[in-house]
């Protein structure tokens, strides 16, 4: 796989130099001002990152409740856990970073969330110091182009470099730069 | 009759807006389910959660945490926004319609009904008797005219429009009996006596705040707001009395 992926990248980096200049009259695909994805390693991103003080909210998220706790969604970031056992009080109280959570759903002890593409228990036996007990990669993986998954396209229309999927990271955010008029566009 | 069972107990745990069945609710009650709002993609129901994945409908089996697994991949038309459960029905939101999934068999969940639609973003809610879809048309969504669309579905499997709503922007959407709270993003929160499903009365209306998501929870509205959460005392289903924020 390795030899397989050093000669693509190989036969890329002869076309540089090999590649014919375009005729007159030809298309050539145009430069403009887009998004480019930013790859990060499984391993920057897998840790739940337990902090038992209140984070404020950035972009607010889906809520759920479970008994006298709220918890809300930070897009992409992780989870408000909001103490509600006064309503008229509720304040956060802990937050629970998770890269690309966007959806969870509880019960018992146990809260099931979507970490990137991977579904992850994780066990809150221990409130204050939950723990990932187990982890499916690759859960959710559908291509709907109406409405990709933040790793798939970037949350503005435009142009982007279409990202490449592979085994072991995955496109943690979108950075502005010049794309060709060839590459992917989000309508 | 273990499917008997599990159905008797979804039934008891998924009324829309029921009281909450854990009171003080300590997370210690190992098989307890909390509530998500209308918007949600993931759900649980007895020892299964299920989890829409834009096309499929993943069904995996959480009766042990530790070992939780992938049962079942249902294919689904596409562009699935939304899963809301009620009793042993799954009511899945797409952006061309509303599909009812029976999960009387929970590991299999098989298509019942379904209403087409005009393409939009649609959370479900639903009771007995009746389906409130919240369609916003918009650029991401589709064409369709922004309403509540109300059907019939005493018989599942041919669901009967029997209203539309048309109004500005509605998002999610919470039911507590006859009142049907609808969030309306800039454009507030409505509240309807949906008594008569064909015939909704609106009894109120709250403003200045953006609306995404209501849960009904005891006699609690818990709001996901543009900036975070509010929360209102419901005592009184359509005169909600503001009682905190818990936002930026």
């Amino acid at each position: 796989m390795r030899y397989f992926l050093a000669l693509i990248f190989f036969l890329q980096l002869c076309a540089c130099f090999w590649g014919t200049k375009p005729h007159p009259g030809e298309y050539i695909a145009g430069k403009v001002w887009g998004w480019r994805p930013v790859y990060a390693h499984q391993s920057t991103y897998s840790e739940l990152t337990v902090s038992n003080t209140a984070r404020p909210v950035e972009k607010a998220g889906k809520i759920y409740v479970f008994g006298n706790k709220i918890f809300q969604n930070e897009i992409g970031k992780g989870i408000h856990v909001i103490d509600n056992s006064n309503p008229s009080t509720a304040h956060r109280i802990a937050f629970w970073g998770l890269p690309g959570n966007t959806e969870f759903s509880i019960k018992g002890n146990y809260l099931y969330a979507n970490n990137y593409k991977d579904l992850v228990v994780i066990d809150l036996t221990n409130n204050t110091s939950p723990q990932i007990i187990k982890r499916i990669r690759n859960s959710f993986i559908a291509d709907d182009q109406q409405n990709p998954y933040p790793w798939q396209a970037p949350d503005e229309s435009g142009y982007f470099n279409c990202p490449v999927s592979y085994p072991d990271s995955i496109v943690v955010k979108w950075e502005r730069d010049s794309v060709s008029t060839n590459s992917c566009y989000r309508p | 009759m273990k499917n008997i069972l599990a159905i008797i107990c979804a039934a008891f745990m998924f009324t829309s807006c029921e009281k909450a069945s854990d009171g003080t609710g300590t997370a210690n009650a190992g098989t307890s389910v909390g509530k998500g709002g209308s918007l949600a993609r993931f759900t649980i129901v007895g020892d299964y959660l299920y989890a829409v994945d834009n096309s499929t409908l993943n069904v995996y089996d959480i009766h042990d945490p530790t070992t939780t697994r992938i049962v079942n991949s249902v294919v689904l038309r596409f562009g699935v926004e939304t899963i809301y459960p009620y009793k042993d029905k799954l009511f899945i939101g797409s952006r061309d319609g509303m599909y009812i999934y029976s999960i009387a068999t929970p590991s299999s969940p098989s298509l019942l009904g379904e209403a087409r639609h005009t393409r939009s973003c649609d959370p479900v809610v639903a009771n007995d008797s009746v389906a409130f879809v919240s369609l916003m048309g918009n650029q991401r969504c589709g064409p369709a005219e922004d309403g509540i669309y109300t059907y019939n579905i005493k018989n599942v499997l041919t669901p009967v429009q029997i209203h539309l709503n048309q109004i500005p922007t509605p998002n999610g959407i919470g039911l507590q009996d006859s009142i049907l709270y609808v969030c309306q993003k800039t454009n507030g929160m409505s509240i309807y006596n949906v008594n008569d499903p064909a015939a909704p009365v609106l009894r109120n209306k709250v403003t200045g705040k953006t609306f995404e998501d209501v849960i009904c929870y005891d006699n609690i509205l818990i709001c996901y707001i543009s900036t975070g959460l509010a929360l209102y005392d419901v005592s009184v289903p359509s005169s909600p009395v503001e009682l905190s924020l818990v936002n930026n």
